[in-house]
């Protein structure tokens, strides 16, 4: 039986950008994850088959902005654990802060600094 | 020696691109040398294929087939790109050529970079307001980074 936590992971920028999350991801995988994206999914999902990571990872169906918003809400109201990975600066990094009003379970990358390094301090609670 | 050049980033992007005739030349360079040169673009880069006609080029390949390419490959040279990610994450052994953007930000752990000893006083532009258009409309940021540098230190990153 799967019992690993389930945590979602946001990132709003481009798919050699999102690398550096799943980077996390393989680094991290006693958790299952819940990857919310911008990009194209069949192309995430090939992305993710071809990189030996060890643990469950699905894509949230969405790639619109607003259906992209709507999903996270979704996740926060259930009292999911939420991380903005990095990068996340300018537009995204507003947003990701407004939103963090909202949950104690949200955490936010760093701002500054190179993306891989940024997420591997990340402590997922 | 076996290497794969990747000269090519998004479209939207084509200023964080090294100069194609800089890749020519280097490409060039490594078959003098009697190295095995693979050239590989994107979906929406086959029109440089152009500039690569004596080359083995591949073009739009799948992850499967990126990582069956890179298999043996002894060092990849491409831009601040998906690619550098993507070849980085599958434990290639990875030259990137840094323009515009800051390797500081975006250069993936285990790969190598260059950039221009050249001083600027743009570099790298990447954030400002004039990023991709640095020096009057054009991103001068690839400025005094010439083909030799990048093979000398693609050898020296191989030890020959």
């Amino acid at each position: 039986m799967n019992k690993k936590k389930d945590i979602v992971l946001i990132n709003f920028w481009g798919l050699g950008d999102l690398v550096a999350t799943l980077k996390f991801i393989k680094n991290n995988n006693n958790f299952n994850y819940y990857i919310i994206s911008p990009q194209n999914h069949n192309l995430i999902q090939k992305l993710i088959s071809t990189i030996s990571i060890n643990t469950t990872i699905s894509l949230s169906p969405y790639e619109n902005k607003t259906l992209i918003i709507m999903d996270i809400l979704k996740n926060i109201f259930l009292g999911k654990s939420i991380i903005f990975t990095a990068p996340l600066s300018g537009k995204s990094r507003k947003l990701a802060k407004f939103l963090s009003y909202f949950s104690k379970n949200i955490t936010l990358a760093k701002e500054k600094g190179n993306s891989y390094l940024i997420n591997e301090e990340i402590e997922i609670f | 020696m076996k290497f794969i050049i990747c000269p090519g980033s998004a479209e939207n992007q084509k200023f964080k691109r090294w100069p194609i005739l800089k890749y020519l030349e280097l490409a060039e360079l490594y078959e003098i040398n009697q190295h095995t040169v693979t050239i590989v673009l994107g979906p929406e880069e086959h029109y440089l294929s152009n500039f690569f006609l004596k080359f083995n080029v591949v073009i739009s390949a799948s992850f499967d087939e990126l990582k069956q390419i890179s298999y043996n490959a002894n060092l990849i040279v491409c831009n601040d790109s998906f690619l550098l990610h993507y070849f980085s994450i599958i434990n290639c052994n990875v030259l990137a050529i840094y323009g515009p953007t800051d390797p500081d930000r975006t250069l993936p752990p285990n790969a190598f970079k260059i950039i221009s000893k050249k001083t600027s006083l743009y570099r790298p532009c990447w954030g400002k307001t004039y990023y991709g258009r640095c020096e009057n409309g054009r991103c001068s940021c690839f400025d005094g980074l010439d083909v030799q540098d990048v093979y000398k230190k693609s050898l020296n990153i191989l030890s020959i």
